[in-house]
């Protein structure tokens, strides 16, 4: 059972001076909540989540100010704290082993000093003349923060009570010796001294005169008595205080981890005091303290008082005793905080108080445990970095610093390898940075650094799980793009989501997405300019831009219905010109006229066509000249004269369409008489 | 022997003088005088006919060129054809309807015909005494 809560007691130390976290790296909640999955997501690392103390990754429950580990709340002001502490403790150098020789030899000759069987029957003695000298020496040293000093202090108080405690049995003896006398005149006062006969007057004079005799000798030794009293209360009293301030003196070295001195303040008490294991009631303490402290604030903060008089008969004298006491009466305090207060701080001070051993035997016990403990943390770090296993060997070093921040193993830890840890560890906390804020290439790049600097890379599954994220990321920004070319806005938006979800610093997701609203803007604005050149019958334009138009009016049918029109109007107007072409080659000009006429009158907002043909009438102008009349005259419901204009057509060219058509056409109205 | 029984009878002479001399008045008056009727008409401007038949509407003209082409024929109507006519702008093509009362003719491409001819609605020209010469 003392093993056991030993260990249990080991184990509170480590977490009220716990590590730090961000470099647990096995207690990462990073593997638990785990995470690189198939669906691309990133573990879930909460940047808090990682600054479980020492061994808490089990049952520790992390929330957004802290967490919380066996029943203990740990904010993340405190981690903070202790990380920059462990931080600077693997930057600091180490304490030089001549001056850490030196003050260890100095400790080690004090507790050799107190050995339990070398002091047998020496006691104060050996105490003032041996380990006092030291203990002061000790705490002249830098390494000693004061501790020496205090235990010094301590057993000075003490040696100081029991000085003057031998004064006060002098007096005692002598309110002894002054109680017999006074029980001897008593006696004697009691007895009659007179031979008058008993009811006579003078009988009755010595009746009164011994009675009123008695009374003050009665008086005389009560306050006698009380003196003792007093006496022997106010030196138990200051004998109790010197002990107990050791026994402070004791918890304070081991609630700070300073083992050493806790091994000093007991050996130092188990000489001093007969109490054998030296029973530390701090607990009870404290609930007296607090009870006499609430009892004291609402005494001052109650409303109502009450006077009482009383009197004491003396010899021959009244003592009115007036006594004024303020009586509780339900009440409201004027400082209703106060109470709360107190009331916290006195919890705090017994859960601290709860976890403290009961005996300063346990004390000694449970200090010797941990730095045997600190001991064997420190082999196994030196073990783990030769065999460049960092990760194990930052965590078995901030175990050993947890518990025995100041004991020499630490403290003498050195400098060269702990720099190498805190590379190691900045290294890993850039990595866990990475990918609590799902950058992923800066957490892949650090999860490589971290690769490259230990055989033990507790991140080795997450680094594999980011090549994972990084295709499934990339394969939701392709349907993306995809979506977005065919113009499926509603497709691209969910896949743009899933992209970012899997990965949301993607490099590649910031240019995509600006690639892809700009073609969607392009698209949008290509779309309007197309409406416009249709609406123009810029037939040109929109043929030589046809690929960008098509994109663009790809989603839209309608549009593209009208672009696709456009385009066949253009191709037709396009197979004019190169018939006109063929027939100018062949020198039929006036198949080449009249096969650009028929272009312009089919495509009028064709201007090559126009131009064509106007080129091509100068090779036939008076063919041109009576088709162009015959066309005139039928305006003008002039057959007969637009007949003639066509037969003179078909002179020039008896292959012409026009003529033909004017002349069939003109011979009907002609003759519709 | 008697001359006078071997000449020529004068009674029968003057017979075939009157007979000859019939004959040539009567020829006089089918040739000669029709052709004159042709000589009266008058010549239709073809060129401002071609730019404006609308304004020859009504008038009766002589037109005079070759057959060029049979443009359209439509019974109970006629034939529309086109006669080529040489101006001084070069040749122009109009066309002349023949119609039915007419009578049959034997049009080809190249005959030369002297055509009387009315002007109705559009400026139409309608053949009303055609001679082929």
């Amino acid at each position: 059972m003392k093993i056991l809560k030993a260990t249990y007691l080991l184990a509170f130390l480590t977490v009220q001076i716990p590590l730090l976290a961000q470099n647990n790296s096995t207690n990462s909640n990073v593997r638990e909540s785990g995470s690189f999955n198939a669906q691309g997501s990133i573990p879930a690392i909460n940047a808090n989540s990682s600054s479980a103390p020492l061994g808490a990754s089990p049952g520790a429950e992390v929330n957004p100010d802290g967490f919380t580990w066996d029943g203990k709340s740990f904010k993340v002001t405190d981690l903070k704290i202790l990380d920059s502490k462990f931080s600077a403790y693997l930057n600091e150098p180490e304490i030089s082993y001549a001056e850490e020789k030196d003050y260890a030899a100095l400790i080690d000759k004090i507790n050799e000093g107190l050995d339990v069987y070398k002091i047998r029957g020496k006691n104060r003695d050996l105490l003032i003349s041996e380990v006092m000298p030291l203990l002061k020496k000790a705490s002249r040293s830098t390494r000693d923060g004061g501790l020496c000093r205090s235990i010094y202090n301590a057993v000075g108080t003490d040696l100081q009570a029991k000085d003057a405690s031998l004064g006060k049995k002098e007096r005692l003896k002598e309110l002894e010796k002054k109680v017999e006398s006074l029980k001897w005149s008593m006696q004697l006062t009691a007895q009659s001294g007179t031979l008058a006969p008993s009811g006579s007057k003078a009988a009755a004079d010595d009746e009164n005169a011994r009675s009123v005799k008695y009374a003050f000798l009665n008086d005389e030794l009560q306050n006698t008595y009380a003196e003792m009293q007093a006496i022997t209360k106010q030196d138990l009293e200051k004998n109790g205080d010197a002990r107990v301030a050791l026994q402070r003196v004791v918890v304070l070295a081991f609630l700070g981890r300073r083992f050493d001195h806790v091994m000093i303040g007991s050996s130092i008490y188990r000489m001093m005091y007969s109490d054998g294991a030296g029973e530390v009631k701090l607990q009870q303490k404290l609930i007296q303290e607090a009870a006499e402290n609430a009892k004291q604030l609402r005494a001052a903060a109650s409303f109502a008082t009450s006077e009482s008089s009383k009197s004491i008969r003396g010899t021959n004298y009244r003592q009115d005793e007036k006594t004024s006491s303020r009586a509780e009466s339900g009440i409201a305090s004027v400082l209703p905080g106060t109470t709360a207060i107190m009331d916290s701080v006195t919890g705090a001070k017994l859960q601290i108080a709860a976890a403290i051993p009961d005996t300063m035997t346990e004390l000694e016990m449970v200090s010797q445990e941990a730095i045997d403990q600190c001991n064997r943390y420190l082999a196994a770090v030196h073990g783990h970095l030769d065999q460049n296993e960092l990760d194990n060997a930052l965590q078995r070093i901030q175990e050993a610093y947890a518990a025995g921040e100041n004991l020499a193993c630490v403290r003498s830890f050195p400098r060269e390898k702990k720099q190498v840890l805190w590379k190691y560890k900045n290294a890993l906390k850039e990595a866990r940075t990475g990918l609590a804020a799902k950058d992923l290439g800066k957490a892949k790049d650090a999860i490589f650094n971290v690769n490259q600097m230990t055989s033990d890379n507790p991140l080795s599954k997450e680094g594999s799980d980011i090549g994972n994220v990084e295709t499934i990321s990339g394969m939701h920004l392709a349907k993306a793009k995809e979506a977005a070319s065919r113009g499926d806005r509603e497709t691209m938006n969910a896949e743009l989501e899933e992209a970012g979800k899997a990965w949301p610093q993607n490099p590649a997701l910031a240019s995509a997405t600006a690639k892809i609203v700009d073609q969607l803007d392009k698209q949008s604005q290509g779309k309007n300019e197309l409406r416009k050149l249709i609406q123009q019958k810029n037939y040109k334009y929109i043929y030589d831009e046809k690929a960008r138009f098509l994109a663009s009016a790809s989603e839209d049918e309608k549009l593209l219905a009208e672009l696709n029109e456009a385009l066949n109007t253009y191709g037709s107007a396009l197979g004019f010109a190169q018939k006109v072409e063929e027939l100018t080659k062949r020198n039929d000009y006036f198949g080449a006229w009249e096969t650009a006429d028929e272009g312009v009158r089919k495509h009028p907002e064709n201007a090559d066509l126009v131009k064509i043909r106007s080129d091509v009438a100068i090779k036939v102008p008076e063919f041109v000249k009576e088709v162009d009349r015959g066309r005139a005259f039928e305006l003008k419901q002039d057959p007969v004269s637009a007949l003639c204009s066509f037969l003179a057509a078909r002179r020039l060219y008896p292959n012409s369409a026009n003529a033909k058509e004017g002349i069939e056409k003109n011979t009907s109205q002609a003759l519709a008489f | 022997m008697r001359s006078g029984a071997t000449f020529i009878n004068p009674y029968m002479l003057m017979l075939c003088i009157s007979i000859f001399i019939c004959m040539s008045i009567g020829g006089y008056f089918v040739f000669v005088r029709e052709a004159d009727a042709f000589r009266q008409l008058e010549k239709l401007d073809v060129i401002a006919y071609s730019d404006s038949a609308k304004t020859f509407q009504g008038g009766v003209y002589l037109v005079q060129g070759t057959m060029e082409e049979l443009l359209q024929a439509k019974t109970g109507l006629g034939k529309l054809v086109s006669l080529s006519i040489s101006t001084s702008k070069g040749v122009i093509l109009i066309p002349v309807l023949i119609p039915e009362s007419l009578g049959g003719f034997n049009l080809q491409k190249g005959q030369s015909l002297k055509i009387k001819v009315k002007s109705i609605d559009h400026g139409l020209l309608v053949a009303t005494k055609i001679d082929k010469s």
